[in-house]
């Protein structure tokens, strides 16, 4: 079998222990920037994204042994950041962020949106803080199967394998997710 | 079906879960199609809002790696430990001159300021107020002053 990334740890972990936390370094550097963007999507605050991702590889790291590869190490790693993610969410100890999570208007107009009008940005920016809303709104199965779908663009069956549920049901809180998000845009309009 | 997609719809349609008589719709009525872009359009909106902010984030940490690598870093934490080193190196020299010049001292002047401490009745500092105590021909015997 050729090695993927993934196989390749594994495989270079088992040959030669030395060789592991090189080898893991360069798994945080490829798939780190997934992991923060998903923990960005949902917590949206990026400080606290950091932290949450810094955590997430720190789980993988510890639980190294428990990846057998039956997942990709991108849906492995995105299911120890959904779990992250929840237990933030439950967590009593970080109620002092959910202020600080709350992205504000005059921040989002400072967002970078490259090559359209003042205008067109305000009015793009008007809509993103709209819908990311939206999605803070949802339950916390919909909002994590909507934002894998379509901000990591993950496909069904990773979905249903990171959040441990069938298609069918992601194809249902996908549905739910949307017709939340769209009564909410409907609403705040 | 009405005349436009119901809101189950329509998310069924943009989930890509929709049946045929859905996807018939969205071809025929363009009202339910620009209304499907636009929610598309803001869903797009959000993604690359989120996709560039993580980009920045990231951009603006990896070059600092990339500028430090290892060899660099010893480099780098050797010269601090070095520039730590400097005061701790500089404060020992002039205690090393005040020992060698006190050593060379005159053993005899060293006894004579030895002795003028071990002689005085109170602290050097003291000592200008001693004056103004009365001094024994004048203390009577009962303890009183003359």
């Amino acid at each position: 079998m050729k090695p993927t990334a993934t196989t390749g740890f594994i495989a270079v972990r088992m040959e030669n222990p030395a060789l592991e936390i090189e080898d893991f370094e360069r798994l945080v550097a490829q798939y780190r920037t997934r992991v923060l963007r998903f923990v960005f999507a949902s917590v949206r605050d990026m400080d606290l994204a950091e932290t949450l991702t810094q955590d997430c590889f720190w789980k993988a790291y510890k639980n190294r042994d428990a990846f057998r590869g039956d997942c990709s190490m991108q849906t492995w790693l995105m299911k120890i950041a959904i779990n992250l993610v929840r237990s933030h969410m439950r967590n009593r100890r970080f109620q002092f962020w959910k202020k600080a999570e709350r992205v504000r208007g005059d921040e989002i107009r400072q967002w970078p949106d490259r090559g359209i009008s003042p205008e067109e940005r305000a009015s793009v920016n008007e809509r993103v803080q709209a819908v990311w809303e939206a999605t803070q709104t949802l339950s916390e199965r919909q909002r994590t199967v909507f934002l894998l779908r379509y901000v990591e663009d993950m496909d069904i069956p990773e979905i249903a394998q990171a959040t441990g549920v069938s298609e069918s049901t992601v194809n249902v809180h996908l549905v739910r997710a949307v017709q939340g998000i769209r009564r909410r845009l409907g609403k705040s309009k | 079906m009405n005349n436009h997609l119901s809101e189950k719809q329509f998310a069924r349609c943009f989930v890509g879960v929709s049946t045929n008589e859905e996807r018939q719709h969205l071809l025929e009525c363009l009202e339910c199609r620009e209304d499907l872009e636009g929610f598309e359009n803001a869903i797009a909106s959000l993604r690359s809002t989120i996709r560039e902010q993580v980009e920045d984030r990231t951009t603006h940490i990896q070059p600092t790696r990339e500028r430090m690598p290892k060899v660099r870093r010893a480099i780098a934490a050797a010269a601090v430990i070095l520039l730590g080193l400097v005061p701790l190196l500089t404060s020992q020299r002039p205690q090393r001159i005040i020992t060698e010049a006190s050593s060379e001292k005159n053993a005899d002047a060293l006894m004579d300021a030895i002795n003028l401490h071990l002689s005085r009745t109170v602290a050097s500092p003291m000592e200008p107020m001693m004056s103004l105590l009365p001094s024994d021909e004048y203390i009577t015997g009962s303890g009183g002053i003359k």
